[in-house]
């Protein structure tokens, strides 16, 4: 193997940092002095404060047996959210420019993967150091786990993450491999990483809202063999051996009992995944899987006659607003991202509400009806944002140029892809709500109710995202700052709209008047969004 | 129709971008019907003074009148008269070119059979009937370019903005958007703004050609008449005269050393 991979290794290392590119050394002498400081004094202190806070000085005993449970759970959201993350965001923008330069250097793939890996290793250890921690700080409080113990838990957690960002980097490059040789894969690679970035998101909610259900199952037999438990376990020994509290011979073999392996086992296995996953991927790059320049158009997709939709449209309206529109739907169909985002984004929407339900437990009809439109409203309008706007919106600058270049155009355009959205998300809509009205036997002026509810919160939602899209506009690039700004604009103000609507209705009539309580913040969203949207497209239009 | 005879007058232009001055002080007139090349190096500030030319981006001192319209007060009515060739090709990957032509012409307002027929004649002149279904993701540099060059003139605009028309294209369709150019402004007074830095595409297509460098327009006249000014053989000589950027050929080499 040549030593191409540390080439490699510096320049996305200097890419990475490169925010940083004038103060290298000095950020990383900060880093080295306060980051010890955070993790062994500063966190520690913090997580103890607060958990005195909220529960008193006895937790500790309610805490300890919970833990081994909470912890596969910790350790397994962190791994998942490790494993799919660089999955989803190499997947999102498969870098053919920079590989075929690479290329015409008589780089290996193997060159390109360990060089990913090891420049990505600080910033994974920062990861690990100012969050494990956080996450980790009632277990370390909890049992007063020595400074040595918590080094050696951090370093497991390091180790867990490093693992889990291999196996990752392994996959992604294989699927980046084969996907990125044809537009029509790298369509197929950015719908992947839409779908992986919703499962993180799945997995989040699944433990945030059964948070007791899931530890009960992480805490199961089966789930002995999972990588990640092989970690969260190890942590827990760890915490044992290392703690101060006192446990007694009985506590030790209570936990014992509810970890899967020994401590030795458990590192071995530990060991032996990280190793072997290196073994394959060293043996398969280059073998199994290259990358390399490719034909990039082996298919040449002819569009057909129209379907039978586009062509009712035609007839019902042969302006040019419908032509736009038309143009508008065929471009979005097309994009398998798009398509993929909106039927996965409906199924976290069926699931959200009915884990909503089921985690409040409420028994009155009217109550969970309304629990039913707020949390739709939620996850719908995230749904909304995420499928049409944001990236959905604009191909290129140059695309804008074009568009600005024609009299009024940027105003059609939004008009056109407003349409567009609403004609898409109405009928999924429809079919969601009719879904879920079925499985909380609604009846039928509640489900009319629903459909409603729903259709406002999704129509706020579409046109909220425009209006933040057009007044900053991203053009395809999720790894953009511009784009987190947007999502994070987006998010905020969908949250404030539904929450703080609801909130102040419910503060002005006492939390009595639930069907205001529930449609309120639909029809608050609407006029948000047709405020955003105006301004917007306003903004847009502008001259530079 | 413009009374005074211009397509383009413009009168101390100026446009700065924090402390970087794109172009300073650009007064200019372009007669109707004429083929009027903007030449100069990378960053002179040929797109810049499209952009504000086509109502795309606001000037930060002088005035302008395109087709005798006011380009700060009257943006709308420049935009309907006007069509721009931007730089780059910014089009959409998932559309066949019929579609994404469909879509310029909604844009301008323009449905319907006719508007069919026109981008028909328009992709079959510019030799792309065979693929005219086929998504534009598909396409090479130099077909996109030729779907752009179509969108321009689909609405048949009476002033025509080309930013780099021929740089992605090869020698037979640029010679074809070279002879489109030319009958168009013969058959029906259609005028061209071209920016290039193409010296031999100038030469052959523009009646009057403007060097501009940092900002600054450097020289307006004829292609002869240029020439004559400095001096040159040919236009590229005089280019180089009057921008500077010619190097020795020791220099040329002692990278190597």
């Amino acid at each position: 193997m040549s030593d191409n991979w540390s080439h490699i290794a510096k320049a996305e290392f200097l890419a990475i940092t490169s925010r940083f590119r004038h103060r290298r050394k000095r950020v990383a002498t900060v880093l080295m002095i306060v980051c010890p400081l955070w993790a062994i004094v500063v966190a520690p202190w913090i997580v103890s404060s607060l958990l005195i806070l909220w529960f008193g000085s006895e937790y500790t005993a309610a805490l300890k047996f919970l833990f081994p449970g909470m912890m596969r759970s910790l350790v397994l959201m962190i791994w998942i959210i490790l494993f799919l993350g660089p999955i989803s965001a190499a997947l999102q923008e498969i870098k053919i420019g920079q590989w075929e330069i690479l290329l015409s250097h008589n780089v290996k793939t193997r060159d390109i993967l360990v060089g990913s890996f090891l420049a990505g290793i600080p910033v994974y250890g920062l990861f690990v150091i100012v969050a494990a921690p956080v996450v980790l700080g009632p277990l370390v409080v909890a049992y007063e786990v020595s400074i040595f113990g918590q080094l050696l838990i951090y370093s497991v957690i390091f180790f867990v993450t490093i693992s889990a960002v291999w196996l990752s980097l392994l996959l992604g490059t294989a699927l980046q491999s084969k996907l990125g040789r044809s537009e029509r894969g790298r369509d197929i690679a950015t719908a992947f990483s839409v779908i992986t970035g919703l499962l993180i998101l799945l997995a989040i909610y699944v433990v945030q809202l059964v948070p007791a259900e899931f530890a009960a199952v992480m805490q199961s037999s089966s789930m002995d063999w999972l990588p990640s438990s092989w970690g969260a376990d190890l942590v827990t020994w760890i915490a044992v051996m290392c703690n101060g509290v006192g446990l007694s011979a009985s506590d030790l073999r209570i936990l014992g009992s509810m970890l899967g392996f020994g401590p030795s086992i458990s590192f071995i296995l530990l060991m032996a995944t990280f190793v072997g996953t290196i073994g394959l991927a060293l043996f398969t790059s280059d073998r199994l899987f290259r990358i390399e320049a490719g034909a990039r158009t082996e298919t040449v997709v002819t569009t057909g006659r129209e379907n039978l939709i586009l062509r009712g449209l035609r007839r019902l309206s042969s302006s040019s607003f419908t032509v736009l529109v038309i143009t508008s739907l065929k471009d979005f169909g097309r994009k398998a991202q798009n398509v993929t985002s909106l039927g996965f984004g409906m199924i976290l929407a069926i699931v959200f509400p009915l884990m909503i339900n089921y985690s409040v437990g409420a028994t009155d009809p009217d109550r969970v009806f309304f629990y039913f439109i707020i949390s739709s409203n939620m996850m719908l309008s995230i749904v909304g944002a995420i499928t049409f706007g944001g990236i959905a919106f604009m191909e290129s600058k140059n695309h804008l140029w074009i568009i600005k270049s024609t009299p009024d155009g940027v105003f059609k355009y939004v008009k056109a892809r407003i349409a567009q959205s609403l004609l898409l998300a109405i009928p999924v809509v429809f079919i969601y709500t009719i879904i879920a009205s079925k499985m909380m036997a609604f009846g039928l002026v509640q489900s009319i109710g629903a459909i409603l509810g729903c259709c406002m919160a999704i129509s706020g939602a579409v046109m909220i995202s425009t209006g933040v899209t057009a007044n900053n506009p991203n053009y395809e690039d999720r790894e953009s700052k511009i784009f987190r700004d947007n999502t994070g604009a987006i998010m905020v103000t969908l949250m404030v709209s539904i929450l703080g609507s609801a909130l102040g209705l419910g503060l002005l009539t006492g939390f009595e008047n639930l069907a205001l309580l529930a449609y309120g913040p639909g029809v608050v969203l609407m006029i948000v969004g047709l405020s955003m949207v105006y301004v917007g497209a306003k903004r847009l239009a502008l001259p530079d | 129709m413009n009374e005074n005879g211009l397509a383009i007058q413009t009168e101390t232009l100026g446009k700065t971008f924090g402390t970087i001055h794109a172009i300073r002080s650009l007064t200019l007139e372009v007669p109707i019907g004429s083929i009027f090349g903007l030449l100069g190096p990378n960053g002179a500030g040929k797109t810049t003074t499209v952009r504000i030319l086509s109502g795309l981006m606001k000037q930060s001192s002088g005035c302008a009148r395109v087709c005798g319209l006011d380009i700060e007060t009257q943006r709308d009515q420049v935009k309907s008269i006007t069509g721009l060739l931007p730089e780059s090709p910014g089009i959409y990957s998932k559309l066949s070119a019929v579609e994404f032509l469909e879509f310029i012409g909604a844009l301008n307002r323009r449905n319907g059979d006719s508007l069919l027929r026109r981008i028909d004649s328009l992709l079959s002149l510019l030799g792309l009937e065979e693929r005219q279904n086929d998504l534009l993701e598909s396409y090479s540099s130099g077909m996109k370019q030729k779907v752009l060059v179509a969108s321009t003139l689909l609405h048949e605009p009476e002033l025509v903005f080309l930013d780099e028309p021929t740089s992605r294209l090869d020698p037979s369709a640029s010679s074809l958007v070279k002879d489109l150019i030319l009958v168009l402004a013969d058959e029906t007074e259609t005028s061209f703004f071209i920016c290039t830095h193409m010296t031999s595409f100038a030469e052959e297509v523009c009646d009057v050609i403007g060097i501009i460098c940092e900002g600054k327009l450097m020289t307006v006249g004829s292609p002869e008449q240029i020439i004559e000014s400095v001096d040159a053989a040919d236009l590229e000589e005089a280019y180089l005269r009057i921008v500077g950027g010619r190097v020795d050929r020791e220099q040329l080499l002692a990278w190597r050393a």
